[in-house]
């Protein structure tokens, strides 16, 4: 590395998070952390894990009806499946005695992808900020549902060859909610159009709809799909992990088809 | 629409089965590489390099090929832990993280738009073979960077100049190996050949292995998502050194910050509302 250079490295770390007041007697122990100004031990006394979480991310503590949003979101992604293919990945780890801290990140590596994944969630966010003004019914024409894509708009499309019944409730409760915003709304409107051709509202476009109400970012939506979906990964590949090898199925060879 | 078993019938066909051409383990006897049986085709007959190039992407190269990929890994992966994707591996040292973890999670910071060498070989393969095809069609050098979007004044280029040094100590020794090895130039590398160029005295921008990298797998006939997944763990030897490196060492103790060591630059300290 060229030390006659200057790249424009800063010399310092910075945050617009997190302020910590060294210990007197140590500048490396931290005597009271503030989280966008508020002391933590008076978050741990008075606000709860989704309000703190909200706070992390928007640097203000949210309104009664965007805290509730976001609780009955994460409450409503926290299992996915035990069929989901990031479920299935912890669960065959789980299964085969990896160790138990490595389960939740292969969980949440394989629910990275942008096809399903977390990754889907970004672009699914920003889909749905670039056509909030537009009516559902222009979009719908512009990204035709029956041009054979499972996804034919990220966040939207099909799962096992139909509407995903699970999230489409849960949408529709959502919605119910003071605090739910325009882009819920409009990823309704438009998977209610969409569903005549067997399509709807995934998961990823749900979490991303709700986090764009609650301006929680694109970027950070995806790793708060990832957040929100990590309980069950967790519970489900420890639940594996506690029984014997042989509990999981291992395809026998006249079910695994060599075709060079 | 209502549900019918055609709209299922994908996953009805797919349920409990597994069809596939990259191989099969036939336990106790042989496994098969795609065509190849590993043991009595491969084992012993080709490299490391061509067997992992064959499992990316179904293609068995040449040993000439296998040899250059192996020497490029051996670059891309320094053991210096200043390099990002390597402090993750010394901050997982002083951890004592598992060392899988520890090399799986430093190849996963370098899965990178800016450096790293696998994500970014895919952004520079489609930006070389992108302009080739504009290049073939009558655009000058000069309009082809033009084109480019501008960051600081300069022409943001994938594949040429580097975050944290103007030249890249890696071109001249892969020149001179790609030259042993017998490869002659392609049309990609004679672009970026001219694009080199022309940065260079534009902007003092030279090429990186990056953009080197590129054009060559470009003219060896790669798509840029085959190379991808070839090089996506090429950072790991120098992640698994830097771990190493922070193993014996007392925990927090790689490049330690204190409170005062981080600008805050958010709110102060305020009261909580009821």
């Amino acid at each position: 590395m060229s030390e006659a250079e200057d790249f424009g490295f800063s010399d310092k770390a910075r945050t617009r998070l997190c302020l910590e007041q060294p210990s007197p007697t140590n500048p490396y122990l931290t005597e009271t952390l503030y989280l966008a100004g508020y002391d933590l031990q008076q978050l741990v006394q008075k606000r709860s894990f989704s309000d703190t979480l909200y706070l992390l991310f928007c640097h203000q503590l949210p309104n009664a009806a965007q805290s509730e949003l976001l609780e009955k979101l994460m409450t409503g992604l926290i299992c996915a499946s035990p069929r989901h293919a990031a479920s299935r990945a912890v669960m065959s780890a789980g299964i085969s005695k990896t160790n138990p801290e490595h389960l939740l990140p292969i969980g949440l590596l394989t629910l990275g992808g942008k096809q399903g994944g977390a990754a889907e969630v970004q672009l699914a966010y920003q889909f749905l900020q670039q056509h909030l003004n537009t009516t559902a019914e222009l979009v719908l024409q512009q990204n035709p549902a029956s041009s054979g894509h499972q996804h034919p708009v990220p966040g939207f499309g099909a799962l096992f060859g139909d509407v995903d019944p699970l999230m489409q409730k849960l949408a529709e409760y959502l919605l119910s909610l003071e605090g739910a915003g325009p882009h819920l709304r409009f990823a309704q409107q438009l998977a209610t159009l969409m569903a005549k051709d067997g399509y709807g509202l995934l998961d990823t476009g749900l979490c991303a709809a709700v986090c764009a109400d609650l301006a929680l970012g694109a970027r950070e939506s995806v790793a708060l799909y990832q957040l929100f979906r990590a309980p069950g990964l967790i519970a489900l590949g420890m639940e594996q992990s506690h029984l014997p090898i042989h509990a999981l199925p291992l395809l026998e060879d006249e079910h695994y088809v060599f075709q060079p | 629409m209502s549900s019918s078993p055609d709209n299922y019938f994908l996953w009805q066909q797919k349920r409990g089965n597994i069809v596939t051409s990259i191989g099969k383990w036939v336990g106790g006897d042989d496994v098969q590489v795609r065509q190849y049986s590993l043991l009595k085709d491969l084992f012993q007959q080709v490299s490391y390099m061509q067997l992992q190039v064959l499992n990316a992407t179904g293609k068995l190269i040449s040993p000439e090929l296998g040899r250059w990929l192996e020497n490029n890994f051996m670059v891309m992966s320094y053991p210096d832990a200043r390099i990002w994707c390597n402090q993750v591996g010394a901050f997982a040292g002083t951890l004592k993280t598992s060392p899988t973890a520890a090399t799986v999670a430093g190849c996963l910071a370098a899965d990178s738009r800016v450096y790293g060498g696998s994500q970014t070989s895919e952004h520079a393969m489609r930006f070389i073979q992108q302009t080739l095809l504009k290049y073939k069609a009558g655009q000058s050098i000069e309009a082809l960077v033009a084109a480019a979007p501008v960051k600081q004044g300069k022409p943001a280029i994938i594949g040429f100049a580097r975050p944290v040094a103007r030249t890249d100590e890696r071109i001249a020794p892969h020149q001179q190996m790609t030259e042993a090895l017998g490869f002659s130039k392609g049309e990609h590398m004679q672009l970026a050949d001219l694009l080199a160029e022309h940065m260079q005295q534009h902007y003092g921008m030279g090429i990186n292995i990056g953009g080197y990298t590129a054009a060559f797998m470009s003219d060896q006939g790669f798509s840029p998502e085959e190379v991808y997944r070839i090089k996506n763990l090429c950072v790991a030897s120098g992640v698994t050194a830097c771990y190493q490196d922070q193993l014996t060492e007392p925990e927090h103790s790689f490049l330690p910050w204190r409170c005062d060591d981080i600008e805050y630059q958010g709110h102060g300290p305020r009261p909580l509302p009821d």
